[in-house]
């Protein structure tokens, strides 16, 4: 176990130093450089000699290599755009975003076992098929729409909830505000969530409940209720679990679409931002940020197998 | 604003109207009226009537688009930076609009003189001013901001606007000297627009460029002092108590970051936020809006498509002409624009009162006369292709920023037109910072952009021939001469026939092709009160009158 968490961990770091090269390589690409070069309002010699002075003139293995030697010594550099260190954003960034997708993804775990669960025992009833439309509702509908619908009616009309950002400005702390603030984005993030795993839940029970053991346990005169939650499940967890690992990352590289509409101060808009003015520090860090969580969460998934069905070994 | 100074300035543009009406108007939006906005049938809703005693206490809730930075140095983020900083920094002077000119007033400064050559300026500051953390300002932190505005190893902003600036001298304490490369008669309004002074004792030896640390806690001397900076969030400023000018009525002012557009209506709607300015397309959403106040201010600008001076074809005046005169500038402006524009003819707004030339050139949309043009130039018409006598055809390269859905809308109305005329015309429409990149390489034929500018006629940064702000590579030795005696004569007369001259040569000449002067649409809470009608980079100058009704 312990040899196997270290194989993990060497592969990560070769992992994160592909990740870095690519991503650096990629927004090098990309057309256009840093948008605080793109101001009509510098002179043509001070936009040229800003570019020297940042380096951004030198080969592109060279940027590459000062920028990992800094990284190394844990400089991350400063965001072009705010002169803020690149740590900095992302911490303060992070934790919002971890509340709000992390809340989102908890609600809808929670609500879409026993759903998916029930649907799968009571195939094609009225349930299954209301169920079916709501997720067909749900991963088809775009969030920004869904997003401005829930604003104008909860927010413009009722004037019953905030239609954006963390916390009602000039306030002091408070749970209740916070939580009002959380309402209406982590309601628009289940509606996506929930479709998903819902429908994964459901298929998996549906394989799971014609197995030979499922049959077995039903021959023993074990009540329903325990052939579903003792035997069933806990086999018909795995793809759900594997779904769950893809929507972990997802829910630390941000929602920027829902952050966007919602004013909320997250890593996606973060990320997003840092993409289209081309703050190449900033780009590299969120990147790097994300990918850890992705190789952590995979490495979780890997463990979580092991625990659900006994079969799966690691090492 | 003053209700007189827009009567001398609409009887000069030939409206004449009466002293109830100007009232009316001014809470309209002021000079749009004058130059004939469309008010009737979409009439915005005045201000109520202000109430009678302004009460202190509260908070203000602006939005801005994106993430501030509380420098004015460099003001990475350009707009949001500015509206922050107006708050809480103070310039040597500010300027106010008095009987149609533009007039510095004091504001750090409370006097300054010229020698008569106009080469030399002496300012004197107010006595007694101290910066947000109790140390007294003087003169020497004056020196200290335009040493490093002008220091070329810092990434200043805004230094096309001082770049008259040679040297600058401490006198004593309170009297700071600027000696000029060339005489400069607009430097009193020139320091009023974005030259903030910033405090030497925190910034000296620190990184200009990125001073991390004094970001943490900047420091001004303006009516409100940085209180917090929440990322991605919100930048809160407190009344400053210790405020050499009027106290300011509110507690503090937070700037709520918003980038989603819609998101900003909404919570205007929903009464989360107490000012955002909005687009023409956004109007109608908030029209009727219950707690909600709508109006216009002018805004020192223009849009215009830059035109490459380095293609030949583009080099000939009648060519430029022709382009001019197939588009339907007054179309744009009520179609496109909803109205919240006028026509513009030259780079020179209305607003700036006796410098603006209402008798220029202009070019009336008319397709067969600019076939014409085209004609004399050499360019003929062969079924639906334009050519020349060695039969190339005539193509465009237009260039717009994407995301902009009304420049959109332009960009494919022009290219609509010129095709009518037989001209290939190719649509590259990429994001932001590669439009801003293709701009600034010549990498377009035709590109649509603006100016918001200084309120002064002057003109030098982006139309002399060696100006390093000179996007379009357009050179005209007759104007360099005319730019270069108009910002440095004295007599305001004079100045004032220059520019008129300046005006008439380049509507003639058209180094680019003028559209129109955009207004700005604030979209304001009814709680709000004492912002003054003008645009918001304007406005917030004045922030400590800004109160709330509870």
């Amino acid at each position: 176990m312990i040899a196997y968490a270290l194989r993990r961990l060497l592969q990560a770091v070769v992992l994160l130093f592909i990740v870095s090269v690519v991503t650096f390589a990629l927004i090098h690409a990309a057309p256009g450089g840093p948008a605080v070069l793109a101001n009509p309002d510098l002179g043509r010699e001070q936009i040229a000699r800003m570019s020297e002075r940042m380096g951004l003139d030198d080969p592109l293995p060279v940027q590459y290599l000062r920028w990992l030697g800094n990284v190394v010594r844990g400089d991350f550099g400063v965001s072009y755009s705010t002169v803020e260190p690149v740590p900095d954003l992302i911490w303060s960034r992070l934790p919002n975003t971890l509340l709000l997708t992390g809340l989102a993804l908890v609600i809808a775990i929670a609500l879409a076992v026993p759903l998916g669960v029930l649907c799968a025992i009571r195939r094609n009833s009225m349930l299954d098929r209301l169920v079916a439309g709501f997720t067909f509702f749900g991963v088809s509908i775009p969030v920004f729409w869904l997003g401005i619908v829930l604003i104008v009616l909860f927010s413009v009309q009722l004037r019953l909830l905030p239609g954006g950002g963390i916390s009602t400005l000039g306030e002091d702390f408070s749970l209740v505000d916070r939580l009002k603030h959380l309402v209406l984005p982590v309601s628009v993030l289940v509606v996506g969530n929930l479709a998903e795993l819902t429908r994964y839940t459901r298929s998996g029970m549906i394989s799971v409940l014609g197995e030979d053991y499922v049959r077995t346990a039903r021959a023993k005169g074990i009540e329903e209720r325990g052939v579903i939650v003792g035997h069933a499940l806990r086999n018909a967890l795995v793809p759900v679990v594997t779904v769950i690992g893809v929507l972990l990352p997802r829910a630390v590289s941000g929602a920027a679409i829902t952050e966007a509409v919602f004013s909320w101060p997250g890593m996606g808009r973060l990320a997003v931002e840092a993409a289209t003015t081309r703050d190449y520090p900033v780009v590299l860090a969120t990147t790097l940020t994300v990918a850890v969580v992705v190789i952590f969460s995979s490495l979780v998934t890997d463990l979580v197998y092991g625990y659900l069905d006994p079969r799966i070994r690691l090492g | 604003m003053k209700i007189e100074g827009f009567q001398a300035e609409l009887a000069r543009a030939g409206v004449h109207v009466s002293r109830r009406d100007l009232i009316r108007y001014a809470a309209l939006g002021g000079a749009a009226v004058a130059a004939g906005m469309p008010s009737a049938g979409r009439t915005l809703a005045a201000q109520d009537a202000p109430a009678a005693q302004p009460t202190p206490g509260g908070i203000w809730r602006m939005a801005i688009a994106g993430n501030p930075t509380a420098y004015p140095v460099t003001a990475p983020g350009a707009l949001v930076d500015l509206l922050v900083n107006k708050t809480i920094y103070n310039n040597l002077t500010q300027y106010k609009l008095t009987e149609g000119a533009i007039e510095p007033v004091p504001d750090l400064a409370e006097s300054w003189e010229s020698n008569p050559e106009l080469s030399q300026w002496t300012f004197k500051l107010r006595p007694g001013v101290t910066w947000h953390d109790g140390a007294p300002v003087t003169s020497a932190d004056v020196q200290f901001t335009f040493q490093t505005l002008l220091n070329p190893e810092v990434d200043a902003s805004a230094r096309g606007v001082i770049s008259s600036i040679d040297t600058v001298e401490v006198v004593d304490d309170l009297t700071v000297r600027f000696n000029l490369k060339y005489p400069f008669a607009p430097l009193p309004v020139m320091l009023g627009y974005n030259q903030a002074i910033v405090p030497k004792h925190l910034l000296e030896g620190q990184d200009l460029n990125q001073p991390v640390d004094f970001l943490r806690a900047p420091v001004g001397t303006g009516p409100f002092m940085f209180k917090e900076l929440s990322q991605g969030n919100y930048l809160e400023v407190q009344a400053n108590p210790n405020y050499f000018g009027d106290k300011p009525l509110l507690d503090g002012i937070i700037f709520k970051v918003i980038t989603d557009g819609n998101a900003r209506v909404a919570q205007i709607r929903s009464g989360e936020i107490d000012l955002t300015v909005v687009d023409p397309l956004q109007v109608e959403s908030l029209e009727g809006a219950s707690g909600v106040v709508l109006r216009q201010a002018p805004q020192v600008n223009y849009y215009f498509f830059a035109v490459n001076h380095t293609i030949p074809r583009l080099q000939d005046v009648r060519v430029r002409q022709a382009l001019a005169m197939a588009i339907n500038k007054q179309a744009i402006v009520d179609t496109v624009m909803k109205g919240y524009a006028q026509v513009a003819n030259g780079p020179t707004h209305p607003f700036l009162g006796d410098y603006f030339n209402p008798n220029v050139q202009t070019y009336e949309y008319s397709p067969e006369q600019a076939a014409q043009l085209l004609a004399e130039a050499g360019w003929t018409r062969d079924g639906d292709v334009l050519t020349n006598a060695q039969g190339e055809r005539f193509t465009i390269l237009l260039n717009g920023p994407k995301g902009y859905p009304i420049l959109e809308q332009i960009l494919v109305y022009a290219q609509q037109e010129w095709q009518n005329l037989g001209i290939e015309v190719t649509l590259d429409i990429p994001e932001w910072s590669v439009h801003l990149e293709e701009y600034h390489d010549l990498q377009y034929d035709l590109l649509l952009q603006w100016w918001v500018t200084p309120p002064d006629p002057d003109l030098y940064d982006h139309y002399f021939s060696e100006s390093s702000s000179n996007w379009w590579a357009y050179k005209n030795p007759e104007l360099d001469q005319l730019l270069v005696q108009a910002r440095s004569t004295p007599d305001q007369q004079q100045r004032v026939q220059l520019y008129h001259q300046i005006q008439e040569l380049v509507a003639r000449e058209l180094p680019v092709l003028y559209l129109y002067y955009q207004q700005e649409i604030q979209a304001l809470s009814a709680r709000t009160q004492g912002l003054p009608e003008m645009g918001y980079r304007d406005a917030l100058t004045y922030a400590e009158q800004i109160w709330v009704t509870e």
